[in-house]
């Protein structure tokens, strides 16, 4: 009996060790690969939605709050816009989605980066669909707003030109439309000093 | 021709889903679209793939009483290698399966091979048993996605079939459709086998 408790370890350990070892070079070899996958993803989402123009991007951060500045020339002198990450409590995850923005602060592009909402509900905040008599994307409602023209239709019923929430999720769209609203007027606030440096 | 019978069996006679009633917890999880039904089958395929032929190459070296501790890291360690390997060369392949690769370290399917397969075959047909027991289980899935796709969405495969005029049983793509879909689909394959039972008689 106390043989095999020793030998029973001992296989039990050399497996464990084999899987150790593959797993720790194998990790080793594919984390930068995919480190630099992510961040292929993020900026070719950040180039989506920023203004068409946009041909450098750099990254910034001031206080925590993370954004990309995004330059209509390769020297970096002109800035056409700027993007950021709106995170909005949605029902069942933390929404993230990207907006991006010209000089004027007017909605150039979104497209929502993470979300775990109901399937068939929440999820149709990036599907297509027909929103204010138009075939788009939910997201795509916010386009063309500026922070002071941002309200839902279900909250604002005296208010034009309203962002139609989703029938059955209107804990996510009030989620998305809250943090679009609030992020803009983030950054803006946090841009402002940007040109004059 | 005893591999053509491995293989052939997972897909109706044996079938993981219907018949052994094995991985239901991440097939009621993913069967929301058949888009989902499939990456689902084909990632558990996979890695049933890997981990049935490890198995049943060390199946030697493992002393019976740690058997199933030693499949568990088997196959965590398979699927991490599979979950490492897509997502470092195949980026886009990943973005669409990658979500279901955790999901399958849990799926009782593999363990349930390792177990009662492959670790008592030789090499090749446990990988008859590994794609056929993959295909039956990418197959009941998408049965289950479609009915539920179809009532829960009014789509199958993200296609519009039954018209704009139609309103989405919105219960068929939550949880509880999962539930209702597959007993009624089970209750009709036990029907068939009893009705072909009275038959022989």
């Amino acid at each position: 009996m106390k043989n095999n408790i020793i030998k029973f370890s001992v296989v039990l350990t050399i497996i464990t060790g084999f899987s150790v070892a593959i797993l720790a070079f194998l990790n080793l070899k594919t984390q930068p690969l995919i480190q630099q996958h992510r961040l292929d993803e993020i900026n070719n989402a950040v180039k989506e939605v920023m203004p068409q123009d946009v041909v450098q991007i750099e990254k910034k951060e001031t206080d925590g709050f993370t954004f990309y500045i995004g330059y209509s020339d390769d020297q970096k002198t002109n800035i056409a816009g700027y993007a950021t990450i709106a995170y909005g409590k949605g029902y069942s995850s933390v929404i993230q989605a990207l907006i991006g923005v010209d000089t004027t602060f007017t909605i150039t592009g979104t497209k929502v980066i993470f979300q775990q909402e109901t399937p068939g509900l929440g999820s149709k905040i990036e599907a297509m669909g027909k929103y204010n008599g138009k075939k788009q994307i939910w997201i795509h409602q916010f386009i063309g707003k500026k922070e002071n023209n941002i309200f839902l239709d279900k909250d604002n019923p005296d208010k034009e030109n309203t962002i139609q929430a989703l029938t059955g999720a209107t804990i996510s769209s009030r989620a998305v439309t809250k943090a679009i609203k609030k992020t803009l007027v983030e950054l803006k606030n946090k841009t402002q000093n940007i040109g004059s440096e | 021709m005893e591999l053509k019978k491995e293989f052939l069996k997972g897909i109706y006679k044996e079938n993981p889903i219907f018949r052994i009633m094995l991985g239901l917890c991440p097939t009621l999880a993913v069967t929301s679209s058949v888009e989902n039904a499939i990456g689902m089958g084909l990632a558990a395929s996979f890695v049933l793939l890997v981990s049935n032929s490890i198995i049943s190459l060390i199946k030697g070296l493992i002393p019976d009483k740690i058997r199933i501790p030693s499949y568990i890291v088997v196959i965590a360690s398979a699927v991490t290698v599979v979950d490492l390997v897509m997502a470092a060369y195949l980026p886009s392949l990943h973005k669409s399966l990658g979500i279901f690769v955790p999901l399958i370290v849990v799926n009782c399917i593999i363990l349930g091979r390792a177990e009662a397969f492959a670790s008592k075959n030789k090499l090749f047909p446990s990988i008859a048993d590994a794609l056929g027991m993959g295909l039956g289980f990418t197959l009941a899935l998408m049965l289950l996605a479609f009915f539920r796709e179809l009532l829960g969405n009014g789509t199958v495969l993200g296609i519009n079939i039954l018209g704009e005029s139609y309103k989405p049983v919105l219960l068929m793509i939550l949880p509880p459709g999962a539930f209702l879909t597959l007993g009624l689909l089970l209750g009709f394959f036990n029907f068939m086998d009893i009705k072909k039972q009275n038959k022989e008689k």
